[in-house]
């Protein structure tokens, strides 16, 4: 590959790179923007919940959360003391709904960022340094 | 005379009245699954991970408690099947079962046994015991609710599961660091697993069982 072609890939790919890095910003937001508190909670007989002394839907599974949960008819009525929304674990076993966390998405567009920083910062110099040895070749010589 | 006898016969009342009474965790408790489950005794495990929180449950739950209303003391063990505990993820569930992790294939038991009960205000307690994880015991401290209801008062949902006696609804919640049990991992060192594991129990616990002689 003649070196003027390795400058237009190395302009392509760094370009490429500065482009995924800057979308995955709003790409990201657009995804999690629906995140919401949860608590996940399996659904207990209120008979039963009274014999715990406890009032709310069911037992808690696992800690209060942000996540993507799509499906309106796995929410529960209420709302807990932090304004979490109360969702059926049971639901979600049911339909083999694994709920997605934005902390999960979060962390992949982190991975995202490295990798496109990286790669844009690596093209970008292999491209000047292209462009500078091909700007001094043409240079006339006295 | 009189007023000493009174008083005498009060207070073996009382002592009676004071003894612990033995209630069991069954199986029985633990077999309704799915929307029409009307009650499952439940462990739960929580792990924070750098990409999500995860939690793992079993409801492979037995063991005993003694409990004492009077005197607001009691004890017990629990014994949770480790080896049932599931992620919604099989390959990390695989992975938990593992010698690098927990190693639930060789030791499948976390077992909790009970040192010393304190009652710290109505109905909550604070439990201090031995907890045995991948062969390795170390003493816990829990904050344990338990409460107790006569028979009479216990809904036929759970009656229909076999449960005929008083009831002791019991709840508790623990962290654990997992170094502390041996369950050393790189993933742990590189900060990507938390040390921390946080553990629930929620379990119904009866002194009388149809099928008991």
């Amino acid at each position: 590959m003649k070196a003027g072609q390795w400058q237009r890939v190395c302009r392509f790919l760094a370009l490429l790179a500065v482009a995924v890095f800057v979308l995955s910003y709003p790409v990201t937001w657009f995804i999690t923007r629906n995140g919401q508190l949860i608590q996940r909670v399996i659904p207990a007989d209120a008979s039963v919940s009274a014999l715990f002394g406890d009032s709310g839907p069911g037992t808690p599974f696992g800690e209060r959360g942000v996540y993507l949960i799509g499906d309106p008819a796995a929410f529960l009525e209420g709302t807990g003391a932090k304004g979490e929304r109360f969702v059926s674990q049971t639901y979600l076993d049911e339909k083999g709904i694994y709920p997605l966390q934005t902390k999960t998405v979060w962390f992949f567009h982190f991975f995202v960022v490295l990798v496109s920083g990286v790669g844009a910062l690596i093209f970008g110099v292999v491209w000047w340094s292209l462009n500078r040895r091909r700007g001094a070749r043409s240079a006339p010589s006295l | 005379m009189k007023k000493f006898i009174v008083t005498l016969s009060a207070l073996l009342v009382h002592v009676a009245l004071a003894a612990p009474v033995e209630y069991r965790i069954s199986q029985q408790t633990n077999t309704a699954r799915g929307s029409n489950q009307v009650f499952a005794n439940i462990a739960t495990v929580e792990s924070e991970t750098d990409f999500e929180n995860f939690t793992g449950r079993t409801n492979n739950v037995t063991g005993t408690l003694s409990f004492d209303r009077e005197a607001k003391t009691g004890g017990g063990t629990l014994i949770i099947n480790g080896k049932s505990i599931v992620t919604g993820v099989d390959l990390r569930d695989e992975d938990m079962r593992t010698k690098a992790w927990m190693d639930f294939d060789n030791n499948p038991e976390i077992r909790f046994e009970t040192i010393r009960v304190l009652n710290y205000r109505e109905d909550v307690y604070r439990v201090r015991g031995n907890l045995t994880l991948k062969g390795v015991t170390k003493e816990v401290v829990a904050r344990v609710t338990m409460k107790y209801s006569p028979a009479s008062r216990v809904p036929t949902s759970l009656k229909n599961l076999g449960i005929l006696g008083d009831v002791v609804a019991m709840s508790s919640k623990f962290s654990i660091k997992l170094s502390d049990f041996g369950i050393k991992h790189p993933a742990i060192d590189a900060g990507r697993v938390s040390d921390r594991l946080d553990m629930t129990v929620k379990v119904i616990a009866s002194d009388k069982y149809s099928g008991d002689k």
